[in-house]
């Protein structure tokens, strides 16, 4: 009590006053919105010298190294790259950052970084777009109230904060998102020191808690596996999209496709088999999909362990002779039994060759029967290896939500500081968080934006972007980065190491200074000075991947696990369905619901952008009574949601999948309130699958039935034309040439243009696209893309400049998805150019279709003209409203386009000329690999590949060179300079008589 | 003409008529005004040839050449770029053009010939000083003999047009 | 009389004649009575002024609005890029059509009964042009800089690029008007001498006078004033027909289903006169009535339009039949979707049939007589062909736009309310000139009827005599 009069009259004091005069620079606490050119040019200059501007918080100058050595792949023009590495899910994921002038534009993968190997994905590409966002908070507050960082740090300081939570710091909490950052872990440690009793917690909505119970139940401890695709010869992935959206994804796409990826009809190929609910993009590349509720795939895996143990003599090492009866003979017979028959057949033929992977939304005994399936096929120590899981867990009590609300239900918590995340939002719904938070006497909530935590938080504090800030992490396999700023904070803030420190009682500790001091002494270096630079310029800290553990299986307590009888669907007269709460593809759990750019990116499957809605069959949603648009009504445990049905060939039937992360509410991030509908209202502690929610037609009055859903790509079908040409293996090496009428050079009246020099072209391989979307961001990001808002979907004006053309194909009832990226095909006979009247369109001597921008009148024709559709129109001035900082993310390489005036793909010309003058001033051609699109650098199967024709030997030379290559719409005769190779799947001759189920 | 004498006529035919009489008399510098182009006043007026058509046709052709030379100045010889691969002397392209500047070369130098053959625009002339003369656009016939016929005598023409009954006889301009 | 007019011109039906000027007004009459109604203002005029005024008043707000904005107003998006200005460009510049083919094509085949009719399909088809070449200006991007489509030096030496059809749309149209122009102005002239001489007060006098070019109707004049509507009347002709064509060729020069068709030119030809005749009769009924004319105008002319109607609206359903044979016989998977399933089938299916139903079934009507010659048939007819006509534009555009080759960039189009204002208000635009054309210009060929009725009058065959 005593100690908060205090703090208010140290507020009112008058050296309190002074000290505020000179905290605050002039014009630093302006916004942004009325951001003086003068203030602006101050930020920028800062930003240029690498040095703090002060903001409301003080910070000393700071050294920080460029990425130095260029290996030939990726040479940076003019712009420099530093590596750093972004925190997603509590796992880093190491990055190239682009900076032009000391402005981070562009953010890709690094290399040398075992989660990205030069890949990164939408999230950590539009990441940068987030460093810019005008609506980021600025100010602390207390209450409504100024609170300055001395404030803030001598209330929470101990010599204050004892009086008030005792010296065991009784009643004191932490709410954190989970952290693999060992000198976060490391202050926590000394946290807990100093105050024995405080209570530490962690939550991520989609941060399994699967993983690690599962290792606890199969091994007595919390191991985690980490697949090795590159030798698996059989994948079986059960619900599990690790191609798109399970941790460490980037990593195992890029594995995954080297065993996919053919040079011709003799090379092998992988074969991957997936058991889902809900179309991934993993399931969209699978050579066998089952189709199958999210709830059966516990019994899909138990069939699989169940042959494997009886038909084919594999047991999981160890297991006790009694147990393999337990396993008795399966009597149900529909397609999973015969799927499962030849998957474990399969599995069995390809032993420590093969993976079997669970999806984190999978409940334990999944999980545990993964493992299970793993070691009796002897995948251990070959295909996958086990590893302690990399997060920080302090003390014993690495304690979620639950015991932290149990705590505060008993009256043991008095003060609870959330650091980032944003529990108010994204708590379960049986929780009731929120209700309980904004009661609680103090509650102290770091955050980038005033959102819904914030608005119910009593003390406020801004939090930097990781561009803006020094921390550690440590990678899904362990391996540790750095995280170094590229940019001084725009609007202030701090991390959450800066705020833990107050509370150890150090507000003058600088987190740069408490990072380097924290490695050097744990890392056994002479010249800790060039570890720590090198370290900083490769982005990664060498040799700190987590080792290998040779896990044991506990037995006991796996029986009753094993001898479960499969579960039966619910009958279908029956209005229940189960309900699939997904990690959101655009949004992730709601923290890029303010980035407009992953707003309006495409879902990869549903192509559905602005929105989430309930995803159900053609078969649900005709016995529901709903169409697509229509709302619908769900209801589990007496909560209730109101979400527009989303019709979605390929899906499970009774079963309903909502992504997470929309419906935000808070004022603070304008751009994602309101948009889309809040799962989070209907999502239970610990588990991702609802067995039985009701689901009916919302039919109340006063509310809308219908709802707009803006979905780029509204035909679904290939209508027979020959767009995405595919073939089985098998085929392929029967016949070879089978694309043959799809390519060569057409009948023509006149000579062929003669060309000179380097002849840009590109080459799309369709067998693995995953059409997860990166490269979509990536050309946004590149190519200063304007977003055009729902509305503008809704009209079919977005401006993406390579999109990616989805379609379903086989049977109704149980299709296969094709992805294809679509972009300006280069044509050199092409239709756009001779309907120009002012040849605004041409083209360029090295074969580039060149957009005049400056020339264009705006006419049109070309768009009409262009069979691919793949020109983007400027309806309206699309640049208007773009605040300074936003400003600051565009590329200075491209022109911003103005109204009125066509745009379409330039095969990232900038970055061609940039390398040409590059290689002209280094005295050498440009050389093949030297610098590639920003497309093909983002995407993490390397489907695209870039290059000049006119070199034989060059990548994309040899591709073309493909049998299977071939151009879309070839019959036209437009040359097209994008080829395309035919989709090639690998089949199991025991399934092809029956698709699927 | 701006001197002579002028006859008003009732009707086409008294005029036309008028006209052949004074040309058997020997006149050959006649004039006649009516409200609408009168058929077959033409032969006794011996009107055979106009300069028009060769301007016309001239025009037209310059038309041409000019529609054709621009476009292959502007897209072959001055700036030539590669379109979609298409030949840059695209001749089949270039046609629609040629044929549009050749009409309207010809189309206002069928205009601007006439008013230049026809001296226009006149808006005074001595028989609008005629009182009356305004029904010549409208309902009357004139015959109009020069004073600069050789045959002209103010008396003896005035005579001889009395002869023809018309509604009255009236000189134009100063005469005597 | 009804014996001289025996060598009927082809286009006369062979039964007893209708004549083309009732009864024999004098000279003095048909001035009076043709004159009349630019020295008196009725109320009604007023009114109807007053209506399209607005309509105009309200165009130039949007006009305003959407250059102002950018053309995202309108419900334009990608695959639909051209929608209502090119819908409208092309229906408006084939309504100006009929005009042309009347004074002039009529001309040249010595079709005497153009004479009372020529005079407002020609100003018609000005007013149509004004209005369509509104709409490429407007559909612009950037509208400012329309003139980079003409070939005028610059120190980047950029050139307009003539593969492009777009700069031949430039000349044609420009050409057209300009002709048309002068040929309707070069009709005038005498008719402007006979107002000079007719107005009631100097100032009117004055007026006329100024644009009478002091024409005295000499029989020199004359002469040569024959000559050069002749030529012009030569040159006007293959005009029209290519100025259709030429618009037919930025469809047709494009790959587009549904636009890339050897058809198109004679097919747009023959759609723009079928629609323009309408126009004409739209405009002529009613000036008809109101002034009395029915004795000048006779239905002896209606008789002649409605055939006219007739023949241009079976070549039309020939072209529509050629082209999906021609869609079928290709065997292009994306020619046959487009006109065997997309157009008959597809989301615009029910504009498809209404075009059908306009445009193929209303000209069969005139296989009658009785209705050929009945001014309300032919009024209420007119007015379903240009629907029908537009409708036609309509479904070539945007049904052969939102569904190309690729399903995945298939989309909707749907106009905004800024498309219809401009629409509607390009129509009352047209509707003020015409007003302002009638209240203050000789609406019938003054002395070309004179001559009509001096030709009638002799009795003698119009062979021979150029029938000015």
């Amino acid at each position: 009590m005593t100690h908060w009069r205090s703090l208010e009259e140290l507020a009112g004091s008058a050296e309190f006053r002074e000290a505020l005069a000179h905290e605050f620079p002039p014009g630093a606490d302006e916004p942004a919105s009325g951001m003086s050119r003068r203030s602006f040019v101050q930020l920028l200059g800062a930003s240029i010298a690498l040095s703090g501007l002060g903001g409301c918080l003080e910070r000393p100058r700071e050294r920080i190294l460029p990425y130095v050595s260029n290996p030939p792949e990726l040479t940076p023009g003019l712009a420099q790259y530093y590596a750093t590495s972004m925190v997603l899910g509590g796992y880093a994921t190491g990055l190239l950052v682009e900076s032009h002038a000391g402005r981070p534009t562009k953010v890709e993968g690094n290399p040398d970084h075992p989660a990205s190997l030069g890949a990164a994905g939408v999230f950590e590409q539009a990441s940068v777009l987030q460093l810019y966002d005008p609506h980021r908070a600025r100010r602390p507050r207390r209450a409504s109230k100024e609170l300055s960082w001395p404030e803030f740090t001598s209330a929470v300081s101990p010599a204050k904060l004892r009086r008030y939570v005792g010296d065991r710091g009784a009643g004191l909490h932490f709410l954190l998102e989970p952290t693999s950052s060992p000198f976060v872990g490391d202050l926590l440690v000394r946290l807990r020191a100093l105050y024995p009793a405080v209570g530490i917690h962690f939550y991520g909505p989609l941060t399994s808690p699967m993983l690690t119970a599962a290792g606890t139940m199969a091994f007595g401890r919390a191991l985690q596996p980490v697949y090795d695709f590159r030798s698996a010869d059989v994948v079986l992935a059960l619900d599990a999209d690790f191609l798109a959206s399970m941790p460490f994804h980037l990593r195992y796409a890029h594995d995954f496709a080297e065993r996919r990826r053919i040079t011709g009809p003799s090379d092998p190929m992988n074969r991957l088999y997936a058991a889902e609910p809900v179309f991934s993009p993993t399931g969209s590349l699978a050579d066998h999909r089952l189709r199958t509720t999210g709830t059966s795939i516990s019994e899909v895996a138990w069939l699989v362990l169940a042959e494997l143990v009886q038909n084919h003599g594999l047991s999981p090492e160890g297991m006790p002779a009694g147990m393999r009866s337990l396993l008795g003979t399966v009597e149900t017979d529909d397609g999973r039994l015969r799927w499962s028959r030849a998957v474990a057949a399969d599995l069995a033929a390809h032993r420590g060759r093969s993976v079997v992977i669970a999806g984190e939304r999978q409940p334990v005994e999944v999980q545990v029967i993964a493992h299970l399936l793993n070691s009796a096929l002897g995948n251990w120590g070959k295909t996958v290896r086990y590893i302690d899981s990399p997060f920080a867990a302090p003390g014993n009590d690495g304690g979620g939500l639950g015991p932290l609300m149990d705590a505060s239900a008993a009256g043991q918590v008095t003060t609870l500081a959330v650091l980032e995340g944003n529990p108010c939002y994204n708590a379960p719904a049986d929780l009731d968080f929120s209700s309980r938070f904004s009661k609680l006497y103090l509650t102290l909530y770091l955050g980038l934006y005033e959102n819904e935590t914030a608005a119910e938080a009593k003390m406020f504090i801004p939090a930097l972007h990781y561009l803006e800030s020094w921390g550690d992490a440590r990678a899904y396999d362990g391996t540790a980065s750095l995280v170094q700023p590229l940019i001084s904070p725009l609007y202030g803030g701090r991390t959450p190491a800066d705020v833990l420190l107050a509370f150890l009682g150090e507000p003058d500790a600088q987190v740069h200074q408490q990072l380097r001091q924290f490695w050097q002494q744990r890392v056994a270096s002479a010249d800790f000075e060039h570890f720590w630079d090198t370290a900083l310029q490769r982005g990664v800290l060498p040799d700190t991947s987590a080792p290998s553990v040779t896990p044991t299986l506990k037995w006991n307590g796996l029986d009753q696990l094993l001898t479960r009888s499969p579960a039966g669907r619910p009958p279908a007269n029956e209005p229940a369905v189960e309900l699939v709460f997904l990690p959101d593809p655009k949004v992730y759990d709601g923290t890029f619901a303010g980035s407009p750019w992953l707003q309006e990116l495409p879902h990869p499957i549903t192509k559905l952008t602005w929105d989430n809605a309930a995803m159900l069959s053609p078969g649900t949603a005709a016995r529901i009574g709903v169409g697509s648009g229509d709302m619908l009504l769900l209801e589990a445990d007496r909560r209730t949601l109101r979400v527009p049905a989303l019709i979605v060939p390929g899906h499970a039937d009774d079963s309903i999948a909502l992504n997470l992360g929309y419906g935000r509410w808070a004022d603070g991030e304008p751009v994602a309130r309101g948009v889309g509908f809040n799962a989070y209202r209907l999502l239970p502690s610990m588990r991702y699958i609802l067995p039985a929610v009701s689901a009916t037609q919302a039919l109340h009055s006063g509310i809308p039935r219908r709802h707009d859903l803006a979905v780029t790509q509204t035909h679904w079908a290939m209508e027979g034309r020959p767009l995405v040409l595919q073939a089985a293996l098998e085929d392929y090496r029967h016949h070879p040439d089978f694309t043959r009428g799809d390519k060569g050079r057409t009948l023509s009246l006149y000579e062929p243009h003669k060309y000179t020099g380097n002849q840009w072209a590109m080459v799309i391989d369709q067998s693995l696209c995953t059409g997860c979307g990166g490269c979509v961001v990536a050309c946004q990001a590149e190519n200063n893309i304007p977003v055009v808002g729902k509305e503008g979907v809704l009209n079919s004006r977005e401006m993406h400049w390579l999109r990616i053309d989805r379609y379903f194909s086989g049977p109704a009832d149980d299709p296969e998805v094709v992805a294809q990226p679509m972009l300006c095909q280069h044509c050199e006979k092409a239709p756009c150019e001779y309907v120009c009247p002012v040849s605004a369109t041409k083209h360029s001597p090295d074969g580039l279709n060149e957009m005049v921008y400056n020339r264009c009148v705006g006419t049109r024709f070309c768009s009409n003209n262009c069979p691919y559709k793949v020109r983007r129109f400027n309806w309206f001035d699309y640049n208007a409203e773009v605040s300074e900082t936003e400003a600051m993310a565009k590329n200075p390489d491209v022109t911003v386009r103005a109204r009125g005036v066509m745009e379409k793909c330039s095969f990232c010309v900038q970055r061609i000329r940039a390398s040409e003058i590059e290689a002209q001033i280094a005295g050498h051609p440009v050389r093949d690999g030297q610098f590639t699109t920003a497309c093909a650098q983002a995407c993490p199967t390397k489907a695209i590949i870039f290059g000049s024709f006119a070199d034989p030997d060059s990548a994309v030379a040899h591709a073309a060179a493909e049998p299977r290559a071939y151009a879309v719409l070839h019959e036209l005769g437009t040359e097209p300079r994008v080829r395309y190779l035919a989709r090639i799947t690998n089949p199991n001759q025991a399934l092809e008589d029956q698709h699927g189920v | 003409m701006t001197k002579g004498l002028l006859a008003e006529f009732a009707t086409a035919t008294d005029m036309i008529s008028a006209v052949s009489r004074l040309r058997e008399q020997g006149y050959r510098d006649l004039e006649t005004y009516s409200p609408f182009s009168v058929p077959g006043i033409d032969r006794p007026l011996q009107l055979g040839s106009s300069l028009i058509p060769a301007i016309v046709f001239a025009a037209g052709l310059i038309g041409a050449l000019l529609g054709y030379g621009i476009q292959w100045y502007a897209n072959v010889r001055h700036y030539p770029q590669n379109i979609g691969g298409r030949p840059v002397h695209a001749l089949p392209a270039f046609i629609p053009v040629t044929f549009e500047l050749a009409i309207l070369g010809a189309g206002l130098a069928a205009f601007v010939g006439l008013l230049i053959v026809l001296r226009l625009p006149q808006p005074w002339h001595p028989v609008f000083e005629v009182e009356g003369f305004e029904r010549a656009s409208i309902d009357r016939f004139w015959v109009a003999i020069s004073a600069e016929d050789p045959r002209f005598g103010a008396g003896r023409s005035a005579r001889a047009l009395e002869e023809l009954t018309p509604l009255r006889v009236i000189p134009v301009g100063a005469l005597e | 009389m009804v014996s001289s007019l025996a060598t009927s011109p082809p286009l006369m039906a062979a039964q007893p004649e209708i004549p083309l000027l009732e009864g024999r007004p004098s000279d003095a009459e048909l001035t009076d009575r043709l004159l009349t109604p630019l020295w008196t203002t009725a109320r009604g005029w007023w009114l109807l002024f007053g209506v399209t005024a607005l309509g105009t008043l309200w165009l130039m707000v949007t006009v305003t609005y959407t250059v102002i904005t950018g053309i995202g107003v309108w419900g334009n998006n990608i695959p639909v890029a051209w929608a209502y200005a090119i819908i409208n460009f092309v229906w408006w510049i084939g309504i100006g059509h009929a005009g042309t083919f009347i004074s002039a094509f009529l001309l040249l085949l010595n079709q005497r009964w153009r004479a009372s009719v020529n005079r407002i399909a020609e100003a018609m088809t000005l007013f149509a042009l004004i209005n369509a070449a509104l709409f490429p200006l407007l559909h612009l991007g950037r509208p400012w800089f329309f003139y980079w489509l003409l070939p005028y030096p610059t120190r980047m030496s950029v050139w307009p690029q003539f593969k492009s059809a777009l700069p031949w749309d430039v000349a044609a149209v420009a050409t057209y008007f300009t002709v048309s122009l002068l040929f309707w102005y070069l009709g005038l002239v005498p008719d402007l001498a006979t107002a000079r001489d007719q107005a009631p007060t100097v100032r009117r006098r004055r007026v006329y006078g100024v644009f009478a070019l002091g024409w005295r109707g000499s029989a020199r004049q004359w002469y040569h004033y024959r000559t050069a509507y002749l030529l012009l009347a030569g040159l006007a002709t293959p005009l029209v027909i290519s100025v259709h064509s030429v618009v037919s060729l930025d469809f047709s020069i494009s790959q587009l289903p549904g636009w890339h068709s050897t058809i198109f030119p004679p097919y747009f030809v023959v759609g723009a006169i079928y629609s323009g005749f309408a126009m004409v009769l739209l405009l002529l009924l009613p000036v008809r009535r109101v002034f009395r004319l029915e004795d000048i105008i006779t239905r002896r002319h209606l008789d002649n339009m409605a055939k006219l109607l007739l023949a241009t609206g079976l070549m039309l359903v020939y072209s529509y039949i050629v082209e999906l044979f021609i869609a079928w016989y290709s065997g292009d998977m994306y020619e046959r979707y487009t006109y065997l399933v997309a157009r008959p089938f597809g989301p615009y299916s029910l504009i498809f049939w209404a075009m059908i139903a306009a445009n193929v079934l209303t000209p069969q009507l005139f296989w009658f007589r009785r209705l050929r010659t009945s001014a309300s048939v032919l009024f209420g007819a007119s007015l379903v062909i240009l629907a029908g006509m537009w409708t036609e534009r309509f479904i070539i555009i945007v049904t052969s736009l939102n569904r190309d080759f690729l399903p995945s960039s298939w989309h909707f189009y749907s106009p905004t309310w800024v498309d219809w204002s401009i629409l509607l208000g390009t129509v009352s635009l047209f509707g003020l000139l015409f007003l302002l054309f009638i209240r203050f210009l000789p609406f019938v060929a003054l002395h070309e009827m004179k001559q009509l009725r001096y030709g009638l009058v002799q009795g003698e065959s119009s062979r021979g005599v150029a029938a000015v």
